[in-house]
């Protein structure tokens, strides 16, 4: 049992509960369904449903699959291809990650600007670069050029947030 | 006729129009080139500039940004793998492949010489036949579009990479997600949850580009992904006359395949690229190249684009109907100057029409000579360090999300789907079928639904045409082919010690 | 820079900006939000009046797009933003007179705007196929008669005007349950709710006139009635509803109008209406709205509240009878 293929039989599994979940726990108060319906497949939960059963069916067969296939030795030489899902090595992509997500809580009190200017050099810095006064530059640089764009060329109104009435 | 045609060029020859042209083609690129500004925002930002322009000059302009956007949107999918447009996200699959390779050059070039042939061969199908395709337009309804639909979706089958099945849940995720919003036949919530912006659904601009371009950009933080191969300097690259020799019959059958699905009211450029894309996967003998960076992929996808720009026109001037948000905008324009397209507009303004159809035709030579300086402007992107590469593609998603509907739920939607899809890289789920199936699934349950309320509810509607009987051959074929191909794929296999490969996006 | 110097920086920023705003409306660009798409009706007359009114009001006015849900989720974008002024919506009568009637679960009551002006209207017509057999509204209550259920009609979605108006249509020939006399198709617009009927794949669509007047034009589409009180200009042959016996038709006509959030200053209206009048007046303006299809129609804000208040009822008062309401 050494080799069975992880991966595969862990997303089968979770994409199967996550699906079985949706289908008994969410979909019968999420999509509501109006009072006369002529026939099952015009309602809205048909469509839905259908595809949620077919999820969960075909997510447990890649489960299975994976069980039944990694014993048989010949996967043991494909293993070479295979690759763990995740290691160390992505320890910077959890803070990219974050850096995102913090980015779309600022976007609220601080509008697009600020927050955009602040998460391009983090991204930079982050990614090696450790030449503070270039990074700088381009990030004001960039945000600033590209809000001009959208608000005077496609005028679209980006939020300046406290900026407004700077810029 | 002759005389309509002098009366034409005379209103055509005007250097305020060829400027229109041109200047809407270059307005249009640029615009399509930026992930997350449409074709169909550019037209709209046009459309009151328009007002006080003569309609030749007016319509033109239009005209030229849509041509130039439809094109525009392969710029990033190739090289950033950031599709400007939903119906370019079929050139990303080998594109950005291809710009991997570093053979940007050589990508964008067939891009554009495939984007050009096909909108030629759209513009003298529109000219010459919009009589008779306007009759074919007649006989699609719900029931013709939901097998129409249906065959597209097998392409799902050709975009999965080694596992079918990992394919298909990745579709099936799509397909779920699209059902999120109103209802459109009972007005009844489905997942919204209360909330105001889920109302409308997921958009999927934001959605295109979580999916595809900031999974990338994560993975360049990844030490793999920074020791990986990077992109070499592309300016050597050029696509040769024999690259284009080589994928011409694909762009041919592209062009012909947008012209038909162009035509028809509410089909629109993507679903014409995935079945351009998958016909030419189904035909080629480099069948497993293709999403790894098969230049003939590139060309079918762009052909199947781009051959929707000049038939999409044809039910709005032959019908009056506008098929897409773009002709919806151009209806607009003829409006405002008091003209309704239709066959009215052939009877009393038919020099108005040969004036604009004069216009048409070049603008696919006009195409060229844009996108080729286009190129030249944007082909310098893959030569900027990483470093500083990703955070500003970053943020020029940002923008690009915002500018959709200027609203945060999309740029929240769109790191959310960044983050999904990176983890989706990660355990080998290809990304393209959930996309696919997400600009599909709601044609295709609308169109289902429709069928059942047009027949109460009998499903022999379903095959009330000829039409209806061609889409049902074809994607039985398909699938037979497919399986066949599967198992003796599976057999090839067992026989022989697979090759570790080196394949991340599937 | 310390935090705490930072955000006393930020706060004093926003003070200054914030004054400014209120002192000499407007000082800084207004967003204009059309809840459909591009190329509607709401979005032209957006960017239509978006067009003109800068001339009269010194500041830019941007149209933005926000479409879903029917003009829901543009309208409750409006609804939640700062009275300001700074954030107005192009209602319009799907969004503000038929959505709240048949739903109760939107995310707003038709009410809780600030009303600033109707802009135009838009005149109405019922009209099917030239290929199909209906030469009036009473051969196609004969068929409908003959053959429950099997009669279509396109609509743009629910709650569109196209919805209801082929329910109003129903209730007048006098059929008591609209929802099983005809089986109602909604399609994702109104160009592609007009195309159905003109190809024949529904029976019939009540839609405004401008939306199918080149399918009329072209021989595709038949007209049976127009909603306007008096004939229409453009289709002089064409019956009116009270010519025709059917007054309470009357009540479906399309309109759009300009709209705040709730609780806007009375100076800031009062700004609005004086622009207005102005934009009124501008040839620009009349002229675009009526090469639309559209008739120009500013009204006060009290006068408008009014319009919209007595189109509500009428709707409600509809749905509650028939027992259309959507939860």
């Amino acid at each position: 049992m050494k080799t069975v293929n992880k991966r595969d039989f862990v997303l089968g599994l979770v994409v199967c509960a996550l699906a079985l979940f949706v289908l008994f726990g969410i979909l019968p108060w999420a999509v509501k369904t109006p009072k006369v319906i002529p026939n099952l497949a015009l309602s809205p939960t048909f469509w839905p449903r259908i595809i949620l059963v077919s999820l969960v069916g075909l997510s447990a067969f890649l489960a299975i699959q994976a069980l039944y296939e990694g014993i048989k030795p010949r996967d043991a030489v494909q293993d070479e291809s295979y690759e763990e899902p995740f290691d160390l090595s992505d320890f910077r992509v959890i803070p990219t990650a974050l850096l995102m997500v913090l980015f779309c809580a600022a976007l609220k009190p601080f509008g697009v600007v600020l927050p955009a200017i602040a998460m391009l050099l983090g991204m930079i810095v982050m990614h090696g670069r450790k030449e503070w006064p270039k990074a700088i530059g381009v990030s004001i640089a960039t945000v600033l050029i590209l809000y001009m764009f959208f608000r005077y060329v496609a005028k679209v109104p980006v939020p300046l947030g406290p900026l407004n009435g700077l810029l | 006729m002759i005389e309509n045609l002098s009366d034409a060029l005379v209103l055509f020859l005007n250097i305020y129009n060829i400027i229109a042209l041109a200047g809407g083609i270059g307005i249009g690129v640029i615009v399509g080139a930026i992930p997350g500004m449409t074709s169909t925002m550019a037209v709209a930002l046009t459309l009151p500039f328009t007002f006080t322009l003569p309609p030749v000059t007016g319509i033109l302009l239009l005209l030229g940004v849509y041509k130039g956007g439809v094109y525009g949107g392969s710029i990033p999918a190739i090289l950033v793998k950031a599709p400007g447009t939903p119906a370019a996200s079929c050139s990303v699959l080998d594109g950005y492949p291809l710009a991997q390779k570093g053979q940007a050059g050589r990508a964008l070039d067939i891009a554009l010489y495939a984007s050009c042939f096909a909108d030629l061969v759209s513009n003298l199908s529109l000219i010459l036949l919009v009589g008779y395709l306007a009759q074919l337009v007649t006989s699609f309804g719900p029931p013709e579009n939901f097998t129409l639909i249906f065959f597209s979706l097998t392409i799902i089958a050709s975009v999965s990479g080694d596992s079918l099945l990992r394919g298909f849940i990745s579709a099936g995720a799509g397909l779920l997600l699209a059902t999120v919003g109103l209802d459109l036949i009972y007005g009844t919530d489905r997942f919204t949850f209360g909330n105001s912006d889920l109302l409308g659904g997921l958009a999927f601009i934001p959605l295109l580009i979580g999916l595809f371009a900031i999974p990338e950009i994560l993975n360049g933080y990844a030490k793999r992904g920074a020791t990986g191969k990077v992109a070499a300097d592309p300016s050597g690259s050029r696509a040769t006359f024999a690259d284009f020799r080589y994928c011409f019959r694909s762009i041919l059958r592209g062009s012909l395949i947008g012209v038909v699905l162009g035509a028809i009211p509410g089909i629109g450029g993507a679903p014409s690229a995935f079945v351009s894309y998958s016909e030419a996967m189904r035909r080629s003998p480099n069948r497993k190249n293709f999403g790894k960076g098969e230049l003939e992929g590139v060309a079918a996808a762009e052909a199947g684009n781009n051959g929707v720009a000049g038939s999409t026109m044809i039910p709005l001037l032959a019908l009056g109907i506008p098929g897409d948000v773009i002709t919806a905008v151009i209806l607009g324009a003829f409006m405002v100057h008091g003209l309704r397209p239709g066959p009215m507009l052939f009877e009393q303004n038919i020099d108005l029409i040969y004036a604009l159809f004069i216009g048409i035709s070049i603008s696919s030579l006009f195409l060229l000579i844009i996108g080729k300086a286009a190129i030249h402007m944007f082909r310098h992107i893959a030569s900027i360090p990483r470093s500083y590469l990703y955070p500003v593609v970053m943020v020029l998603c940002v923008f690009g999300a915002y500018a959709v509907n200027n609203s945060f739920f999309d740029i929240y939607v769109m790191v959310a789907f960044g983050i999904l899809g990176f983890l989706m890289m990660r355990m080998h789920v290809p990304s393209a079928p959930f996309l696919i199936a997400f600009i599909l699934g709601p044609m295709l349950e609308d169109n289902f639904r429709q069928s059942l309320l047009m027949s109460q509810g009998s499903l022999t509607i379903f095959a009330r045409s000829w039409i209806t009987w061609i889409f049902w051959s074809l994607t039985i074929l398909s699938v037979v082919l497919m399986v066949r191909r599967h198992l003796a794929g599976k057999s090839i296999e067992k026989a022989l010690p697979v090759l570790p490969e080196e394949k991340r996006d599937g | 820079m310390t935090k705490t110097k930072i955000l006393t920086g930020i706060a004093f920023a926003t003070m200054t900006a914030l004054p400014l705003a209120a002192q000499d409306y407007p000082s800084q660009p207004v967003q204009l939000t059309a809840p459909y798409g591009p190329g509607g009706a709401s979005d032209l007359a957006a960017r239509n009046l978006a067009n003109v009114a800068p001339d009269y009001m010194g500041q830019p006015v941007l149209v933005t797009n926000r479409a879903g849900a029917g003009g829901a989720t543009g309208s409750a974008y409006v609804k939640n933003s700062d009275p300001d002024g700074y954030n107005l919506l192009l209602a319009r009568i799907g969004s503000h007179s038929i959505s709240p009637a048949l739903k109760t679960s939107m995310p707003y009551k038709w009410d809780d705007f600030t009303y600033l002006s109707l802009l135009e209207i838009n005149p109405a017509a019922c009209a099917t196929a030239t290929s199909k057999p209906y030469e009036s509204l009473e051969e196609l209550r004969a068929a409908i008669e003959a053959a429950p259920g099997a009669v279509t009609y396109s609509s743009a979605g629910v709650g569109t005007l196209h919805h209801l108006g082929g329910i109003m249509l129903l209730d007048e020939l006098g059929f008591e349950d609209p929802a099983v006399a005809a089986t109602h198709i909604p399609f994702q617009s109104g160009g592609a709710a007009a195309a159905a009927a003109a190809t024949g794949q529904v029976d019939f669509v009540c839609s405004n006139i401008s939306a199918i007047i080149s399918q009329i034009e072209g021989g595709q589409l038949r007209p049976l009635v127009v909603t306007t009180p008096e004939r229409v200009e453009s289709l002089p042959d064409v019956q009116t509803a009270s010519e025709l016996g059917y007054p309470a038709l009357e009540a479906l006509v399309g309109w759009s109008g300009l709209v705040g959030p709730p609780g806007m200053s009375d100076e800031i209206v009062a700004t609005w209406t004086e622009v207005l009048q102005e934009v009124a007046s501008d040839e620009r303006w009349v002229n675009q709205t009526k090469s639309l299809g559209s008739v120009p129609m500013m009204l006060s804000p009290e006068e408008t509240v009014a319009f919209v208040e007595n189109q509500y009822t009428t709707f409600r008062s509809l749905v509650e009878e028939l027992g259309l309401q959507i939860d």
